[in-house]
């Protein structure tokens, strides 16, 4: 019995072996994107060098929990996408490897060296914009007004209606935080959150998910990043997105090489593969609506521009730090979420 | 491969326990050489066990077990070389007559021919040639039975043993299916071990009974000893019916006598080894005869408590001064009401009187 | 001198075992591969060579060839078997230290050595005369062992380590106590207890009423109970769950009806009126848990209780009846109190598996946190906290053993039904008429739902968006099947079949093996299995899936992320189900024809091949086919261990839920369901009786 399942084993890794072991070289990515955005950006860098990739697809906070776990001995060699200040995180904490690509000259100032440590550990791969959508369908059954701006969410119509992820489990949902931290102060950014907490239905654990509940007609409104919502509405949902008009914050995709990486010349070509106009674009390919950060490459019709919109000065480097996420997460944790509803 | 030679079957200071439970407590005892020896017990008394022992399917908590001249302690029921014969039979359902009883010559991997003869030749000696293709559930009881004992017999073992073979056999097929056992362990002459817990089986079919009673063996012996020189009140009462009372036995020059109740019975040549004061009688129902006269003091007088009609012959209860006895009569003779005092009539010689030390 | 047959099977025996040692040792990697050994290419497969790169490992086949003499050599048994038994001990822990102490992981050519070092071990113990040196059975205990120890104890251990350092590996033997007293922890536990008891009654009292309604009534109807049969095992545990969400969700089909018959301009309401009706949320939290568990669990119940309805003597209800007790009477005072450990059974079992149900609560929660998917967020959420899953891995674990040991103390043996096998006269006593009727109409609204259930799964799968736009279409369908094999729903689903196909004969072997030793064999080490079994039965999904994650990421065994681990986990989790076939086939066989095999001098492997095998046909295709269904579908501990390259069916699904791709996930789940319903009747159509329903 030990004997045949010992070749069945070999005789199954034979089959799976050929075809794939031509190739020149590896890399291991770990991709905080959306599964297929991960798996279409792997597999064409793939196909264009010849390299074998293996992805691993998790939310930005595991994957930095990963990479720190694995510090001694890392098994991933680039990380792609997912919200910047768990890339600074790492930064900060010595888990990346500076690198600064050919590319850069055509990236967006902004974006060049956006990590707190300035060390060119981390370029901005794509930017979001935070907002809401809203579901017209549900919208003109219950015959409410649009909303327009953060303070509009707190109306008591809207009560039960709201939906946004849990910033304990969300990178989307801090950024919300710290967003509103900057436009009123720390003080009225909470008090504006308990209000807000009565008309929460329900608080997501993923990011995304609020979005997608706005679509499906699960709530009327749906906070996160506005792209992951055009997708929406180019899949033909009744969805309408909505810029707050007090300014809203946004996001930066990260791209960072991890230190120790086993395949480092092929970590660089990737992350130089993703800045270039080419790689940019991919996006667009496949309903990815982020903003390019490459200036040379072409924004989707769908996506918003960054200059249309009304947006912060968002600090990266001051509410990319551990000390004030644990800070502003664990006063949410304690002052909002307990709140009776 | 045929082998004439009778080995004797040996335990020396033997145990078995079940985690606490002592279920057989250092214990010696020889099975002689081309004997058909039964182990015969209540239920629970270990002889079951001790058969396991022997066969290497239980191993022994503290001994040895001795083959003729071969210790074999150490081997596993694979290695001892005996046959069994288990109270299920145990066939094998999906196999039929032929693979059941040739199963342990495939293990020896002999060839197709060889093993179609032997089977075919044993089964001869069971009686059953021809059942060959048969599959067990299109067996009767004893035919499967039959198959049974040719698939112990066919591997020629050094000993053959038999775990209440015939319990699951309606009694008149049982009569002749003792027999049959009987008469095969003799052509064969290999040292046999018997378990059973019915003592007409074991009187008839053994050579020597070893009556057993928690863990322990009560008396080792022929069937006829046993029955004539019991050595315990235990053995007594479970070989044949027997009525166990106190007496007192008194020494005199002339000879022992013993004192029943208000009777007093001279013994004159017997010997007697017990020493004079309370002893312990056995007295077999068949030893009575039951007449309207006799003599207080040389018979025991009772009356009749009650009678049951049983066939060939009637039970009687009767209150006597030593406590209830009981005694059949043939139908033939005269028959007493309940209330009818009878003087109770036997020979001394066929008192059995216990050794003190036991019962 | 001759050699006995026995003598020569012993060494050649251990020159073979040491043989394949040797050999695996020069052509198997000593190292594991860092991308896969599927994935490697020669260069990297060259690398992991123990003799290559590795000088200090020649030591090993040195040690293996010491075996051959050992073998060979004329000493007692005793001094053979210690020699034996020693060395093998000594070359295990020389190889365990050469991979802790660097931290480095094992390759599968270490595996292999393992297993043959294991193998002589067993040749030692059986020398010595453990299982009366029986080297089969000895080579058995040894390799159940050894999995229990590494696949059982080893990976729970891990999860009271990790609770009791912190991320930075301190110690903090306090950890525990912090963490279960933090804030919210109690709430999770609370909702967890409330969720399980509630689950519990209502499948009991649900279960009692459709079994005696399909045991005792004379309606037609109750063959349709057969459906409570098969329906939970074609179907993977959280689908329930979704579609709940198309039919009660807020853009469910339940609200549209309603809002177009009662909402702001419906049907009803007049132009200009407030609607009377507004969407509504319900079903997310609580309720939504509660329903879709008790729609999953009450067969289970069902099934128990029907077990027990059928065991009751008839002639007990018949005496009831000549005693003047009517129907009514005979029902309350006699049925029921001989049903009562049945239903305390039922009660418990729905407890546990509502405790350690991880698919509904995920699909469901809403904000309604239990503990399987508290779990399940302390490491895949933002935060990978070992520390907090680790702890409440543990209070999952300790309320699913306790709850296990009482069932198995309490109820295990105490029955009021005495089961003798025989056919007792008698004709069962029917419901009381009344009774009857209201359960009919009961019966037919659940059976509806179901079906309803079930029906808009199929269709879920072939309208564009359900809830926006029920055109009807393809996209769904198509986006997972003709995008080629290595796309879309292929590989997911590839996966699962082949991990299930590896996974499934091992189960229902080891079921078998693991039952027999443990119910015909007496040794040292039979409580270490016997926890053992205990363990594989208590530890919930979620705690597994854990478990392994924290004991099989690092060196010396690492394993996540491999196929390997995957049909490891398989095997565990649907181990009960082919220990529990086991059993109970093999106290249908008598020991004494495994004795009569003994005594006729078949050793103890021929003797499992030529008798009970044969015998046991019927049981290992049932249980291989069962347990094949629950890899296919399992998802609890799977999720965690599953990963881009090993994806199967539920976790792929569960991620397009995740993603609100639900047209996508109801399209693939009713092709799950379709696979496994079409796969069960193929079985049953093979073994001629449905098996497969009676081993629920």
């Amino acid at each position: 019995m030990k004997l045949r399942t010992l070749l069945t084993v070999a005789g199954l890794s034979i089959i799976m072996t050929t075809g794939s072991a031509m190739a020149k070289g590896r890399l291991v990515v770990y991709c905080s994107n959306e599964p297929n955005a991960c798996q279409t950006a792997v597999d064409l860098f793939g196909k264009k060098n010849d390299i074998k990739v293996q992805m691993t697809r998790s939310g930005s906070g595991s994957t930095y929990a990963k990479i720190l776990a694995e510090k001694d001995n890392p098994k991933g060699d680039v990380w792609y996408a997912g919200t910047l200040d768990p890339h600074s995180q790492a930064g900060v904490n010595g888990l990346l490897e500076a690198y600064e690509s050919p590319v850069l000259p055509e990236i967006g100032e902004a974006f060049k060296n956006p990590a707190t440590n300035k060390k060119h550990m981390t370029t901005g791969v794509y930017a979001g914009v935070l907002g809401y959508s809203v579901n017209t369908k549900l919208l003109a059954e219950k015959n409410l007004p649009m909303p327009q701006s953060w303070a509009d969410l707190t109306k008591p119509e809207y009560k039960g209606l709201v939906q946004v992820a849990s910033p304990q489990s969300s990178g989307t949902a801090y950024t919300a935080l710290a967003t509103l931290v900057q436009i009123w102060g720390e003080d009225d950014a909470f008090a504006y959150l308990a209000k807000l907490h009565m008309n929460v239905g329900q608080y997501t654990k993923s990011g995304s998910a609020p979005g997608k509940a706005a679509a499906r007609g699960e709530t009327l409104i749906g906070i996160g990043f506005l792209h992951d919502h055009a997708k929406q509405i180019k899949n033909g949902f009744p969805l309408e997105l909505v810029v707050p008009t007090e300014g809203t914050g946004y996001e930066i995709g990260g791209l960072s090489i991890i230190k120790g990486a086993r395949n480092l010349e092929n970590a660089k070509k990737f992350v130089d593969f993703m800045l270039s106009k080419e790689g940019q674009e991919i996006g667009g390919t496949i309903d990815m609506f982020q903003v390019p950060t490459n200036v040379t490459a072409a924004v989707p019709k769908e996506a918003i521009r960054l200059e249309d919109v009304n947006l912060i000065e968002y600090d990266f480097v001051k509410y990319g730090t551990e000390e004030m996420r644990s800070h502003l997460i664990d006063r949410w944790a304690k002052e909002v979420k307990p709140l009776k509803r | 491969m045929s082998r004439n030679t009778s080995i004797q079957v040996t335990l020396k200071n033997i145990s078995k326990h079940f985690g606490s439970v002592r279920v057989i407590d250092n214990l010696d005892i020889e099975f002689k050489a081309g004997t058909l020896t039964t182990l015969l017990g209540p239920s629970g008394c270990g002889k079951t066990t001790l058969l396991r022992l022997v066969s290497g399917l239980e191993p022994p908590t503290g001994g040895e077990i001795w083959f003729g001249e071969q210790d074999v302690s150490q081997f596993s029921a694979t290695q001892r070389d005996v046959g069994m014969v288990f109270q299920s039979y145990a066939l094998f359902p999906h196999m039929n007559v032929e693979k059941n009883v040739g199963y342990g010559l495939t293990v020896l991997k002999e060839t197709k021919e060889k093993i179609r003869d032997a089977v075919s030749r044993v089964l001869e000696t069971v009686n059953l040639e021809g059942f060959q293709k048969r599959y067990p559930d299109e067996l009767s009881g004893g035919q499967q039975q039959r198959v049974a004992v040719a698939r112990a017999l066919v591997l020629e073992p050094k000993v053959l043993l038999f775990d209440e073979p015939l319990s699951n056999i309606d009694s008149k097929l049982r009569r002749s299916m003792r027999d049959d056992i009987r008469g095969l362990q003799q052509k064969t002459g290999i040292t046999s071990i018997y378990v059973t817990h019915d003592q007409a089986e074991a009187l008839s079919v053994s050579d020597e009974v070893v009556v057993m009673n928690d863990g322990a063996i009560e008396q080792q012996g022929t069937p006829r000893d046993l029955y004539q020189r019991p050595n315990s009140a235990f053995v007594a009462n479970f070989i044949g019916d027997s009525n166990v009372v106190d007496a007192i036995l008194v020494a005199e020059e002339e000879g022992s006598a013993i004192v029943l109740g208000e009777t007093r019975i001279d013994l004159e040549k017997r010997k007697v080894e017990n020493r004079p004061g309370k002893i312990k009688l056995s007295l077999r129902p068949e030893m009575f005869q039951l007449r309207e006269t006799g003599d207080e003091k040389k018979h025991v007088m009772g009356t009749i408590a009650h009678s049951a009609y049983v066939g060939a012959v009637v039970e009687y209860f009767i209150s006597t001064p030593v406590g209830e006895l009981f005694t059949t009569a043939p139908v033939s003779e005269e028959q007493y009401a309940p209330g009818r005092k009878v003087f109770l009539h036997f020979h001394p010689d066929e008192l059995i009187i216990l050794p003190e030390t036991r019962g | 001198m001759q050699v006995s047959f026995g003598e020569r099977s012993f060494r050649v025996g251990i020159f073979t075992w040491a043989v394949i040692g040797v050999i695996s040792y020069w052509i198997l990697p000593w190292f594991a591969l860092e991308y896969g050994l599927f994935d490697a290419t020669m260069d990297e497969y060259w690398d992991t060579l123990g003799w290559k790169s590795h000088p200090v490992s020649m030591l090993t086949p040195v040690f293996l060839l010491l075996f051959i003499p050992i073998g060979w050599a004329n000493w007692s048994r005793e001094i053979q078997g210690r020699l034996l038994v020693s060395l093998a001990l000594v070359a295990t822990l020389l190889l365990a230290v050469d991979f802790i102490i660097p931290g480095r992981s094992m390759g599968l050519g270490t595996g292999v050595i393992l297993i043959v070092l294991a193998a002589l071990f067993s040749y030692g113990i059986a020398r010595l005369g453990f299982l009366q040196g029986d080297i089969f059975i000895s080579g058995a205990v040894t390799v159940v062992i050894f999995i229990i120890l590494v696949f059982v104890f080893y990976p729970v251990l891990q999860i009271f380590y990790k609770v009791a350092v912190t991320k930075e590996g301190d110690f903090a033997p306090f950890q525990f106590f912090n963490i279960i007293t933090s804030f919210g922890i109690g709430r999770v536990v609370l909702n967890t207890l409330l969720l399980a008891i509630s689950v519990g009654v209502a499948t009991t009292l649900l279960g009692l009423l459709f079994a005696l309604y399909s045991v005792r009534a004379t309606s037609p109807l109750r063959h349709l109970m057969r459906v409570f049969y098969i329906l939970p095992i074609i179907t993977p545990p959280f689908v329930v769950g979704m579609s709940l969400i198309l039919l009660f969700g807020r853009a469910g089909i339940l609200n549209d009806v309603l809002m177009y018959f009662f909402g702001s301009g419906g049907l009803f309401i007049p132009e200009g009126v407030e609607g009377i009706f507004e969407r509504s949320g319900y079903i997310y939290g609580f309720r939504g848990i509660f329903l879709a568990q008790v729609l999953s669990l009450t067969p289970v119940s069902y099934m128990v209780i029907v077990g027990m309805l059928t065991a009751i003597n008839p002639a007990m209800e018949e005496a009831s009846l000549t005693m003047r007790g009517s129907r009514w009477i005979t029902l309350k005072k006699v049925t029921l109190p001989l049903l009562a450990p049945g239903l305390a059974n039922a009660f418990l079992l729905g407890v546990i598996s509502s405790a350690a149900d991880f698919g509904n609560p995920l699909v469901l929660g809403g904000e309604y946190d239990v503990l399987s998917t508290e779990i399940y967020f302390s490491i895949a959420g933002a935060q990978l906290d070992f520390a907090k899953a680790a702890a409440l891995g543990i209070l999952l674990l300790v309320l699913s053993l306790t709850i296990f040991l009482i069932q198995k103390k309490y109820l295990g043996k105490k029955s009021f039904v005495t089961v003798t096998g025989v056919q007792t006269a008698g004709n069962v006593t029917p419901l009381p008429a009344r009774l009857q009727r209201y359960l009919s109409v009961f019966v037919c609204c659940w059976l509806l739902l179901i079906g309803i259930l079930y029906v808009s799964i199929f269709l879920g799968g072939f309208v564009k968006q359900w809830g926006a736009d029920y055109t009807l279409t393809f996209m769904h369908h198509k986006e997972l099947w003709t995008n080629g094999f290595s796309s879309g729903g292929w590989p997911s689903f590839m996966n699962s079949l082949i991990f299930s196909f590896i996974a499934a004969p091992l189960t229902a072997i080891l079921g078998i093996l693991i039952a027999y030793i443990l119910t015909r064999k007496r040794f040292v080490g039979h409580g270490v299995i016997d926890f053992g079994t205990v363990l594989i039965f208590a530890v919930p999904g979620t705690v597994t899936g854990i478990a392994y994650i924290m004991a099989f990421n690092t060196a010396p065994i690492e394993l996540t992320g491999t196929a390997i681990i995957l049909v490891i986990t398989m095997i565990i989790r649907a181990m009960p189900v082919g220990i529990r076939g086991g059993m109970s086939a093999l106290s249908q066989i008598s020991p004494s024809l495994e004795e009569a095999s003994l005594l006729q001098r078949a050793g103890s492997f021929k003797t499992l091949r030529s008798v009970l095998l044969p015998l046991l046909r019927s049981t290992i295709i049932s249980s291989t086919a069962y347990s094949f269904i629950r890899s296919m579908t399992t998802v609890s501990a799977v999720i965690f261990l599953a990963s881009a390259g090993t994806n199967v069916a539920t976790t792929y699904i569960l991620s397009r839920v995740e993603s609100g791709d639900n047209g996508v996930a109801v399209a693939y789940g009713s092709v799950l369901i379709l696979t496994m319903l079409a796969f069960t009747l193929l079985v049953q159509a093979v073994t001629g009786r449905s098996r497969i329903e009676k081993q629920m």
